[in-house]
Formats: C-alpha cells, sequence, structure tokens
C-alpha cells in the first residue's frame, strides 16, 4: 500500500507540469479552467491537435503505468503463500478493486492539486463559474475511466504478462485518441465548429470522447473556441459509460482470479529465488 | 481429520499431469512423495491444496469438497520448490504481511517462527539478498507459523546444509507430535526414511504406494 501511496505524488508533479505553461500564458485562471484543462478543453477537435490530445492524456498514462500491477503483483513474487491463505478470492478481489478505485479518485485529486500550485505561481486562483458540478462530473468520469483501465491492464497481465497487458489497453487507448480527433478533421467543419446529426454517432461510440469535457456541453471562460455544435454529451452518459465498463471489467476479473489456477513459475519468477 | 484424493487427474493443454488419483491421508502422519523431476508430485501439492483445479476428481476435507465448500484447504502451511516471497521485503516483513490475510497470529509468533528455522527476525536484508539456504528457511518458517494442521512441504530441505536439514527434520516431527497431517516430496532420501510413515510414489502423474520404511516402523514398534 505504502509502495503505491508514492505515485500520488508523481501524478501532484505530472498535473503541475502539464499546467505551468498554460498557467503562464493565463489560461488557468481559475479551478473551472484548471479542471476543464484536464478534461482535454484545448485540444481543439482537429487532427493537429493529436499532440495536445496526447499531452493532457499523460498523467491518466501515469496512473496505468503505477497502477497497472496494483493487482497482478500478488500473481508474481509470493503467488502460492498469498492465495494458499486466501478463503475467497473474489472477495479480495473486490476489496482491491475498491482500494485502486479510492487511489484512482485521490490521484485526480493530487494531479489538481499539482496544476492548482502551477497557476499560483503566476495569479491567485479563484474557484470560476460551476466549479463544483464540474469538479464533480469530472472526478466521477475520469476515475471510473482509470478504475476500467487499470484494473484490465492487471487482469491482462495475469492473463499473459504485465508488458502484454499494458501494451494491449494503451494500444487501444491511443487508437481511440487518434481516432477522435481523425474524426474531428474529418466530420467537424466551420467556425463554430458543428459536427451534423448523422456523424454525432463518431463521437460517441468512441470512450476517449466521454473523457472530453468540452463534448459535454460545459462552457468555459478562456476556451469557447473549443465549443463543438451539434454535440452535447450527457455527463451522466458519460459516468454511465465508464461505470458499465468498470463493471463488465470487475466481473470478468472475478471470473479469471477464481479459475486462475497456479500453475507455472513464469509469474512466481519474478519474486523468486 | 480426513484428507481424501478422489481419482483427480490434471490435464494441461491435452497433457496428462496427473492420472486418476486417489489417496486417504489422516491427521498425526507423514506421507512422503518421492519420483524424478517432473512426475507430478509439485503438481500433486498444487491440487490437493486447492490452488489448482483439478480437470476431473475431487479432493475432500472432513466431507467437505474443494473447490465447492471452500476454494483452498483452511489451515493449512505449504513450501512449493522455487516459489519465492516478495524480494524487496525483510523475512519479518513478509511473514507479517502475509499473516495479514487470516490474522490468526501475531508478531510475537512470527518471531518465534523465524528463530525457530535458526534466522534472526531483526535481519534487515530483503528476502532478494538471502542466501538460497535462508530463502528455504524463511519460505518454511511462513508455513509452520500459523501452525497449521495440514502441511504440505514440496523439498522442504532443498537448499539447507546437513545442520539445517537436521533442524527441519526435528521441527516436522514435532509438528506431526503436533497432530499435522504432513505431506513431504523429496529427492533427498534420507528425508523420506527418516520422517515418512507411508511412502508413495509419483510416476508420469500416477500415483502408487511404496513399501512404508522400516525405520519408522521400528521407532513407533
Amino acid at each position: 500500500m505504502r509502495y503505491y501511496t508514492r505515485f500520488l505524488l508523481v501524478g501532484a508533479a505530472s498535473g503541475f507540469f502539464c499546467v505551468f505553461n498554460y498557467a503562464k500564458n493565463g489560461m488557468a485562471q481559475t479551478l473551472a479552467d484548471i479542471v476543464m484543462l484536464f478534461g482535454f478543453s484545448s485540444a481543439d477537435c482537429q487532427l493537429n491537435q493529436i499532440m495536445e490530445g496526447t499531452y493532457w492524456y499523460m498523467p491518466l498514462f501515469l496512473f496505468q503505468i503505477f497502477y497497472g500491477t496494483y493487482i497482478y503483483r500478488h500473481f508474481c513474487s509470493a503467488s502460492i503463500y498469498f492465495f494458499s491463505r486466501c478463503c475467497s478470492r473474489t472477495r479480495w478481489f473486490l476489496k482491491e478493486a475498491l482500494t485502486l478505485y479510492l487511489f484512482a479518485v485521490v490521484y485526480l485529486l493530487a494531479v489538481l492539486a499539482g496544476g492548482v500550485g502551477a497557476a499560483r505561481l503566476f495569479e491567485p486562483v479563484t474557484p470560476g463559474a460551476g466549479f463544483l458540478p464540474l469538479l464533480w462530473h469530472y472526478l466521477a468520469i475520469h476515475s471510473l475511466f482509470l478504475l476500467a483501465t487499470a484494473l484490465l491492464i492487471n487482469i491482462l497481465s495475469v492473463l499473459s504478462s504485465s508488458d502484454m497487458g499494458f501494451l494491449i489497453v494503451e494500444g487501444v487507448a491511443f487508437f481511440c485518441i487518434a481516432a477522435f480527433f481523425m474524426t474531428g478533421e474529418l466530420f467537424i467543419s466551420g467556425l463554430p465548429k458543428e459536427i451534423l446529426p448523422e456523424h454525432v454517432w463518431m463521437i460517441l461510440v468512441n470512450p476517449f470522447a466521454h473523457l472530453v469535457l468540452y463534448l459535454h456541453g460545459v462552457r468555459m471562460s478562456v476556451l469557447d473556441s473549443a465549443i463543438v455544435k451539434g454535440i452535447s454529451i450527457s455527463m451522466w452518459t458519460s459516468t454511465a459509460v465508464f461505470l458499465t465498463a468498470g463493471i463488465l471489467v470487475l466481473l470478468w476479473g472475478c471470473y479469471i482470479v477464481n479459475h486462475y489456477d497456479l500453475v507455472g513459475a513464469d509469474h512466481e519468477a519474478e519474486g523468486g529465488y | 481429520m480426513e484428507l481424501r484424493v478422489e481419482h483427480v487427474t490434471k490435464k494441461i493443454k491435452g497433457r496428462t499431469i496427473l492420472s486418476d488419483v486417489c489417496l486417504c491421508l489422516t491427521e498425526g502422519r507423514i506421507y512422503g512423495f518421492v519420483g524424478r523431476n517432473g512426475s507430478g508430485k509439485t503438481m500433486l501439492f498444487r491440487a490437493v491444496s486447492g490452488l489448482m483445479k483439478p480437470t476431473s476428481g475431487r479432493v475432500v476435507l472432513d466431507g467437505k469438497e474443494l473447490h465447492k465448500d471452500m476454494q483452498v484447504l483452511p489451515d493449512m502451511g505449504i513450501v512449493i520448490e522455487n516459489a519465492g516471497l516478495y524480494r524487496e521485503l525483510t523475512g519479518l516483513e513478509n511473514l507479517k504481511l502475509l499473516s495479514k490475510l487470516n490474522k490468526k497470529i501475531g508478531e510475537e509468533e512470527i518471531r518465534e517462527a523465524i528463530q525457530r528455522l535458526g534466522l534472526d527476525p531483526d535481519d534487515r536484508r530483503p528476502f532478494g539478498k538471502y542466501s538460497l539456504g535462508m530463502k528455504q528457511r524463511i519460505v518454511l518458517a511462513q508455513a509452520f507459523m500459523e501452525k497449521p494442521s495440514i502441511l504440505l512441504l514440496d523439498e522442504p530441505t532443498n537448499a539447507l546444509d546437513e545442520e539445517g536439514m537436521e533442524s527441519v527434520r526435528r521441527i516436522i516431527l514435532e509438528e506431526k507430535k503436533r497432530g499435522a497431517l504432513i505431506l513431504i516430496a523429496s529427492h533427498n532420501r534420507t528425508d523420506i526414511d527418516v520422517l515418512a510413515d507411508e511412502v508413495y510414489e509419483v510416476k508420469e502423474g500416477k500415483v502408487s504406494r511404496k513399501e512404508a520404511p522400516g525405520r519408522r516402523d521400528a521407532d513407533e514398534g
């Protein structure tokens, strides 16, 4: 537990470095602005903004690196001795998943705190309009995304290896990021930007789009240009998407840990003799 | 206490690892298992403990079936060859972490278990820096520390010097006196001769009874 707590500091540091340049340019005047930045609001929906989107994905990416072994580690070192004492693997797994979720929430708060720290170097930060509901939805959506993806990395690692688990999940994640900006390039046009109703589904089926707060009809003072007309995803829809994904991964994980035979020495070898 | 292994077969990727194994084991006795490398001894222990689910057959402890009424054997201590502990933690930290899972014992009992195996519980070196013999001792300490009623010991005297082997054999006999049901797999002929009440040979996944070692019978006679 202590080992994983230290990564919260890394989260705060990543938040600090992400916001620093934007705060210097006056783009992080309020807490609401900072939340919106972490919600990809500075990444306009067009292909040349793909690096911008990747930049703001970094704190989430780091979480997946650090916590992608949170459950899997028990299948490496001492797995025989650990699971020989574990009367109910389901109960153990659910407890670990809950702790992982709490880490996700606190990590996001640490990232925000780091961002606020960077902004405060340049000017005092005020809450801004609608900060609390925005924060609530940001935490709900992004924390469930982190839970679902980190859990998935852990489960795939149990089934194959940590490298493979991480590569599969991040491969899909970066594909979704690329697809989002390509979709924007092809189907969102004009000024103000507008997406035609027949193309809206292309955005809705992309999980990454549900992390992008400006698609949720949320407006902010300095980034109005990012608003896309013709689409407004409900915050509750995005929460439901990741909640459903989290539950499905959780159920699959329960099945895997219960049916996993501690036979081979491959996983154990990492911590063995 | 009676532990029955009924027609247990395990196949992995089409290969039969255990074939129709039947055993009836009772408390206060030591069962020795001999066989060549890869004969299926370790797999048998994994199947008996519940760490691996048999393809067919069942393991029953006092009428309760493994994987149906319970996930692993309750109150069990296990040592599996080549299975280590957390490399970055000290011996004491490792055992404290594992003991937290079922909360049967406190730090005092853990320290006693480590000392019983001839190690210093205050040794600050991480497990990864231990010598092979020390690793084996700390792994044995984790198996004995909760005074379990079932002990599955796969090559318990591996990597130990003569003195260490003697000490471990003495502890195993003490555990037997306490009433534990003990299964030992060993390449060390002396381990089996000195300790086992009944000896089984594991060959290509099949388990068959061998003659009981004379000395054991003579000791008890």
